[in-house]
């Protein structure tokens, strides 16, 4: 006996029933799709005779009208948790061997030049307005051409979402360095903090510049390279080539 | 295995007592995958996609572990509901 399939219109109606449900994403559409389609077909094989609205019902029934926004969410936040997971891997790797020899050299430089930011305000102000334009250039102008996946349908993927977050994240960590040295300079500047000249603060300000300088590498760089991977392995039939 | 089969063959194996509901398969095998536990590959069936999962090295660890523990919690809890005692 030949099994009872789905045609290509009942699948485009369970697309457009979880469309409606706010599951917006097709990554997550597609599984579920497939369950409801699934679930349908195995009915039919007892119930041959069911119409594909009676079988769709039975099958919505066993859901709560929550649990499609419950799945997004977790999804969403798994993948938010395994991004955030990867990039601090990526940060605390820069203080085991090898790469502590660069970030011990990077902190170094930054010592060094220190009397600089503190006696040279000019200086400081080239320094934080070159870190926000240098930011800004990367954040808008090559992030999104260098993380851009063209598709060949015009589709929601909630993975690619992750790139569009993260830009505006990267835009954020990236005036760290800035806000580290603004504020600490213009508390000087104010109140003449008697620890400013001390090695043991210089230090202090020197490594959270050289930690924010990794973090911008991990959220600029890292973590996009990885998803956009992700999606090229997960969904290489949605890709142009 | 893909989502529905999974929920099929725990029905099956438990000759129906454990019945996993969607809203809490998804999100479960949406989390492992994002802990690398699981691995996932979509290919075409018909005129849909299915997502199939396969666990992974890792995955695999985490069972044995996982089974270890269980173990020693039976194991544990069998000696509380039967304890052997000794009036000598």
């Amino acid at each position: 006996m030949i099994k009872r399939k789905l045609s290509l219109e009942q699948i485009k109606f369970l697309f457009s029933f979880f469309e409606h449900r706010k599951v917006r994403y097709y990554d997550v559409q597609m599984e579920l799709v497939d369950h409801f389609a699934s679930a349908i077909e195995h009915r039919w094989e007892t119930d041959p005779g069911l119409s594909f609205e009676e079988a769709f019902c039975n099958e919505q029934q066993q859901f709560n009208r929550n649990d499609f926004k419950q799945i997004v969410e977790e999804k969403e936040e798994a993948l938010r948790s395994k991004y955030r997971k990867i990039e601090r891997h990526y940060i605390v790797d820069f203080f085991s061997w090898p790469k502590i020899v660069a970030t011990s050299f990077v902190t170094l430089l930054i010592y060094q030049i220190f009397p600089l930011f503190v006696n040279y305000f000019r200086f400081v102000s080239i320094v934080i307005l070159t870190d926000i334009l240098v930011v800004a250039f990367l954040a808008y102008i090559v992030y999104p051409r260098k993380y851009k996946v063209d598709l060949k349908e015009d589709k929601e993927f909630l993975l690619l979402q992750q790139l569009k977050s993260g830009q505006h994240y990267f835009m954020s960590v990236g005036r760290l360095p800035a806000s580290i040295l603004m504020v600490f300079l213009f508390t000087h500047r104010e109140t003449h903090f008697p620890f400013i000249d001390h090695p043991v603060f210089k230090v202090i300000v020197a490594l959270l510049i050289s930690l924010s300088v990794i973090f911008i590498l991990a959220t600029g760089f890292y973590v996009p390279n990885r998803v956009k991977e992700d999606f090229t392995r997960e969904f290489p039939q949605f890709l142009k080539y | 295995m893909y989502g529905y089969q999974i929920t099929q063959e725990v029905k099956a194996i438990s000759s129906g007592e454990f019945v996993i509901t969607e809203g809490a398969l998804y999100p479960m095998l949406h989390k492992l995958e994002a802990q690398g536990l699981l691995t996932v590959e979509i290919e075409m069936t018909g005129n849909r996609m299915r997502k199939y999962y396969s666990i992974t090295k890792n995955g695999k660890k985490e069972v044995a572990n996982l089974m270890t523990e269980m173990e020693s919690y039976i194991r544990n809890m069998q000696s509380l509901l039967n304890p052997k005692i000794n009036l000598v």
